[in-house]
């Protein structure tokens, strides 16, 4: 660094009489030092490797704010499976919006996280992941427990990129409702209930009683997994909830 | 000697139109009214959530002054809140505006890495935007950012503490580390399949978290980045964020790297006061010419120049540097000693001298080497 | 100091109120356990807790204001706070579920509740001391625990109880009356916001001066037309 400042000041004193250059206290920039024919010079293999470096350091410093947000976001973590757990599979109370895309990898590279579906949701059941979301962070999802889904539809035309496809209502696959029919309070005659029934927004070719007169509901190939059934669900362990739908099951039976 | 060619061309000192040196007070409009726009429009959405709901009658206290509150406000113009409200939604990063939807173009380019492939529909989106920033440049980063309101009044900040005798802020770093970043931010994109602009680009995030805080009721992580590098901005460099890291800033200073419009000094009324190389939040060189393609048209160094020696013009380079200001001390000087010298000969003297003189010293260093 | 302390403990009215409205209680949890005697067989059944019942009184069953399941050491705690919407002048009630989690049925001992103010003051030390709601004993497997507030507000209940040596404690938080719309970090925004617009709009000559003498203190920015290096850093590619 003293033989480049030697160098610069050299030139400074030589070419401007004593007018002070600034750059005499700054190792020569491109254009200034040593940009002719200095191929093999000990300056320009510094010059390189200076570069170098900063380029490395430039490249670990632009990446620090993602690594600090990466290393504060845990990995992506699912609730604590319920006590009933065994019963039928995990529940599932990240549902992403209706319309998204099926693999979540690629709902996820596709979604820029604007918020707009959150924006002009009604009920507004659609909120985002935070830092738990990991690398999902800024996308959208359903807790049908907290908020469920009204199949408004309001969501899918304002998605700005795939993410959201506008399908109809019919076709939505958000999952599918399942019953834990060892707690449903009428599956295990504990008196009447029938509040997943009556607010189902597909009516009866999603969610029905299994006789007449008999207020044990039944989920049918209807479901669309909106989660309207589990926040009515009156019973605090919630007996119904939303699952994959590979891996749910419907009656096969009706009346 | 081509300067010399142009400022004689230009002999007859032009003054900007008199309307420019007013532009950055409407750019301050601007700029809160998309801020409070931001604020507005997740208590809309409360607002059109209480009426299709009809739940007026069963809302909190406070509920209700937010329900009169944008009744009030915008009963004037719609007769169906519930779905009219619709026409304007979400943020900078990406919204609708009356019907037309517009986006980030870093938005484009991070979901385009993420999913490595091209939509083409959310791609149309960012058009406009794009066709704006080649024509005006990093106008984005001056006029719109949500997060730029922030980041100048955090400068002020910075200047009135400076006055106060705290001297801070005043690190100055390269300035193409914000293009790492956003080829680093496109990379990790590619290789995680998740948007990682999205997390650290402060208008995305002051967009969402406004929202956050006002319709879901709490602020989330990107607010504490977000304090984050105003703390940075106060007490290490001065607009470090957008300066030298911002992949925003990058984008957009790439695509307007030739814009048309693009601010100019006019030689003959400058007075080398250098206010503008003050005033100026990217840190750039108006007084000797160094605009470059960091320059976002904020038209601050018009307001500020006392001598009204700034103006737009039309061309998609800047003028070459034109050495002092002919209404300054330096050029002044210049002229004497030119006339000085010039006195055996007679009459050669003039705008010659001014470029010859010793402000451009890099012919003379050459000379040197 | 001491007034606050005396303010904020004449906020809350509880076990001497409650037991003022002891008939209300009391007929309030005869219900409630008839209604469990007929709904429930077993010990271990969830004591029907929601909105079947079709009464929404706080006599009756409603759905919890919060229900809480969690692990401590080694017991499985259960908590619920009713009515729904918890309103000043309005009792409402605590069930606390306790049961060990190898199986060996639910604790039997005694349970004590407390309550401390947990809002903006209360951080800076002068929300008054906690106060003893109450201590319950175990009735149909469940500790039930009555509460009167007369000031809407953010509490803290605590349940504590001791299994042998080992000391339980357990914070909820409660909130009476309708949830405040600004939180801690909204007002910090706020102050912030209105900290930059202030100073800003109100020293803004001297905060050019600053910038002025920032400008001149850090150099590269001066008049002189040296060309060149100076205030040229990492000029853009």
């Amino acid at each position: 660094m003293a033989t480049a400042g030697e160098r610069a000041k050299g030139r400074g004193a030589g070419g401007n009489g004593g007018q002070q250059s600034p750059s005499a206290h700054r190792p020569p920039r491109s254009g200034v030092g040593d940009e002719v024919g200095h191929a093999g010079h000990p300056l320009y293999r510094r010059g390189l490797l200076k570069s170098g470096i900063s380029a490395l350091v430039l490249f670990l410093a632009a990446g620090m704010p993602y690594a600090i947000a990466r290393f504060l976001a845990p990995a992506a973590s699912r609730p604590a499976p319920r006590h009933n757990a065994k019963v039928s599979p995990r529940p599932r109370n990240r549902m992403r919006p209706p319309g998204a895309l099926a693999d979540d990898a690629a709902f996820i590279a596709a979604c820029i996280g604007c918020g707009l579906c959150g924006e002009v949701c009604p009920p507004r059941a659609i909120v985002f992941h935070a830092r738990e979301g990991g690398g999902a962070v800024n996308t959208p999802y359903i807790d049908p427990e907290a908020r469920a889904c009204t199949l408004c539809g309001k969501c899918m035309p304002v998605c700005p990129t795939e993410a959201l496809t506008v399908v109809p209502r019919e076709k939505i696959d958000m999952g599918l409702a399942q019953i834990d029919r060892t707690a449903c309070y009428p599956w295990v005659d504990r008196g009447i209930c029938g509040a997943c029934v009556s607010v189902c927004p597909l009516g009866e070719r999603a969610i029905g009683f299994k006789q007449w007169n008999q207020y044990k509901p039944l989920v049918r190939k209807g479901c669309v997994g909106c989660g309207l059934c589990v926040e009515v669900c009156p019973h605090p362990s919630k007996p119904i909830w939303i699952v994959d739908r590979s891996e749910g099951s419907v009656a096969k039976h009706s009346i | 000697m081509k300067e010399h060619a142009s400022t004689q061309a230009g002999t007859a000192v032009h003054k900007p139109f008199f309307l420019w040196r007013h532009l950055n007070k409407l750019r301050w409009v601007v700029l809160s009214l998309v801020f409070s726009m931001l604020v507005l429009l997740p208590m809309l959405h409360l607002y059109q959530t209480y009426v299709a709901a009809h739940a007026y009658d069963l809302l909190a206290p406070s509920e209700k002054r937010l329900y009169d509150a944008m009744e009030l406000l915008t009963s004037p113009f719609v007769s169906d809140p519930e779905k009219q409200l619709d026409a304007v939604k979400g943020t900078t990063w990406s919204g609708t505006l009356f019907g037309l939807k517009l986006s980030d173009p870093l938005a484009v380019v991070g979901q385009m890495a993420a999913g490595l492939t091209i939509y083409w529909p959310f791609l149309v989106t960012a058009l406009i935007p794009i066709g704006f920033t080649v024509v005006f440049g990093r106008f984005f980063c001056g006029w719109i950012c949500p997060a730029t309101f922030l980041y100048e009044l955090n400068s002020n900040i910075a200047g009135w503490l400076h006055w106060a005798g705290f001297r801070i802020g005043g690190r100055r770093f390269d300035k193409r580390i914000k293009y790492g970043v956003l080829a680093l931010g496109v990379v990790v994109s590619a290789a995680t399949g998740s948007i990682a602009f999205a997390a650290i680009y402060p208008p995305a995030i002051i967009g969402r978290e406004i929202y956050y805080a006002v319709a879901l009721s709490g602020f989330g992580a990107g607010a504490a980045f977000f304090a984050g590098t105003l703390l940075f901005d106060l007490l290490v460099a001065r607009r470090g964020f957008c300066r030298y890291l911002c992949p925003g800033g990058a984008l957009y200073s790439l695509l307007g790297r030739y814009r048309l419009v693009r601010i100019r000094r006019i030689v003959e009324s400058c007075n080398d006061c250098a206010k503008c190389n003050v005033v100026c939040e990217f840190g750039l060189d108006p007084l000797r010419d160094g605009f470059g393609q960091e320059c976002n048209n904020c038209t601050a160094c018009i307001a500020v120049c006392p001598t009204d020696a700034m103006t737009f013009v039309l061309r998609p380079t800047d003028v070459p540097p034109q050495g002092p200001g002919h209404l300054g001390r330096q050029y002044r000087r210049a002229m004497e000693k030119a006339a000085g010298e010039a006195a055996g000969r007679e009459r050669d003297r003039g705008a010659r001298a001014a470029g010859d003189g010793e402000s451009t010293s890099r012919p003379e260093r050459e000379e040197a080497a | 100091m001491a007034g606050k302390v005396g303010a904020a403990s004449g906020v809350l009215r509880r076990p001497r109120a409650s037991v003022g409205a002891l008939g209300l209680v009391l007929q309030g949890l005869a219900a409630f356990a008839f209604v469990l005697a007929v709904l429930c067989s077993g010990a271990r059944a969830h004591h029907v807790l929601g909105r079947p019942a079709y009464s929404l009184n706080e006599d009756s069953n409603t759905p919890p204001a919060i229900q809480v399941e969690t692990q401590v050491g080694d017991y499985a705690i259960n908590y619920m706070i009713f009515p729904a919407f918890p309103r000043p002048g309005v009792p409402g009630r605590i069930n606390f579920y306790a049961r060990k989690i190898d199986g060996s049925g639910p604790f039997k001992g005694k349970v004590t509740f407390q309550v401390k103010d947990n809002s903006w003051a209360a951080w800076f030390g002068f929300g008054g001391e906690p106060e003893t709601l109450g201590v319950q004993v175990i009735d149909d497997n469940v500790y039930r625990q009555g509460f009167l507030f007369q000031k809407p507000g953010d509490y803290i209940i605590t349940a504590a109880f001791k299994d042998g040596d080992m000391p339980y404690v357990i914070d909820f938080p409660l909130r009476i009356g309708p949830p405040s719309r600004v939180g801690p970090v909204a007002i910090a925004a706020g102050l912030i916001l209105a900290l930059l617009i202030g100073v800003s709009v109100v020293q803004r000559r001297r905060a050019m001066t600053g910038k002025l003498r920032a400008a001149h203190a850090g150099g590269g920015s001066g008049a002189k037309h040296t060309g060149g290096a100076d205030g040229a850093e990492g000029e853009a590619p």
